[in-house]
């Protein structure tokens, strides 16, 4: 049986995360060759897996961090290490 | 060795300025990967605490920047484990992608794109756009759209970079489940920055618990 653009597109997210079978790439190529709106969904995968890697990536590398701790919280925070440290 | 405090890598430790210097970022990441303020301030709490209790093994092979990202990244994967084993399974959060049925459900064609519900044509150069501020803004948002127990799993595996037979073991799901998961977060998402960033829908507000 031929696999649907529906089975195809998952197919194509798990090859993001596992290998895929023989049989199994060989139906992804077959499909992709022949439906271009799965060739652009696959590529749209592709990026966004790459994407999210990137950001989490960044978010850990950023030099000057997109949210600030309520100056409560911060209050609160410094006083617990200052705390905790003496002990 | 009791001098340990006196050691180059032991002096640079300075707990005093740990809030000072890590706070924002620390509550940064929790919170792009918690979406949640208290929940992300906890973890901050959490990181300061097991620091100081661990100051005594950070040896300076790392920064200590690095360090306290580490330890961070530890406490938001036991939150998010945590968050996918208290919400509940039977709740079945169907995606706004799935509601739009974009595959013939039916008939011969089933399982084909639909007319005119097929990807559209994104024109964007994906290295472009990795560095683009506004499509990382939209990145965020719809992450923050997904729901609760999806969104821990994917947060998971995608943004804390978990192994994936470490969250099936520690999530109790056959990898096939988690393979279906990841795939519909990522069939939502790409629907979801098709919508927004590329075709400029605004987003509607969603109602905050």
């Amino acid at each position: 049986m031929l696999p649907s653009c529906e089975e195809v597109g998952q197919m194509v997210s798990e090859s993001l995360d596992r290998r895929l079978s023989l049989p199994e790439r060989i139906q992804v190529k077959l499909h992709l060759a022949m439906c271009a709106l799965c060739r652009r969904y696959a590529s749209q995968l592709v990026f966004l897996h790459k994407a999210l890697h990137r950001h989490a990536e960044d978010a850990e590398a950023r030099k000057e961090p997109d949210r600030e701790l309520p100056d409560s919280v911060r209050q609160h925070l410094q006083d617990l290490v200052n705390r905790e440290s003496q002990a | 060795m009791s001098d340990s405090l006196t050691e180059d890598n032991q002096g640079k430790i300075d707990p005093s300025r740990w809030v000072q210097d890590y706070g924002d970022l620390l509550y940064s990441i929790a919170y792009s990967r918690l979406n949640d303020d208290s929940a992300a301030q906890d973890a901050v709490q959490e990181t300061f605490l097991a620091a100081l209790k661990a100051k005594e093994s950070f040896v300076g092979k790392s920064t200590e920047r690095t360090w306290m990202v580490g330890i961070l990244k530890h406490k938001i994967t036991d939150l998010l484990r945590k968050r996918f084993r208290e919400t509940p399974s039977d709740k079945v959060d169907i995606l706004p992608v799935e509601q739009e049925h974009p595959y013939e459900q039916v008939g011969s064609s089933k399982g084909m794109w639909r007319p005119n519900r097929g990807p559209s044509e994104w024109g964007k150069d994906p290295h472009k756009s990795l560095e683009d501020s506004e499509f990382r803004r939209f990145l965020q948002i719809c992450l923050d759209q997904l729901p609760e127990r999806l969104a821990a799993v994917f947060t998971l595996y995608e943004l804390q970079q978990e192994d994936a037979k470490k969250i099936c073991k520690d999530l109790a799901v056959s990898a096939t489940n988690l393979w279906v998961m990841l795939h519909r977060c990522r069939r939502q998402l790409r629907r979801c920055l098709e919508l927004h960033w590329i075709e400029g829908e605004p987003v509607s507000r969603r109602n905050s618990e």
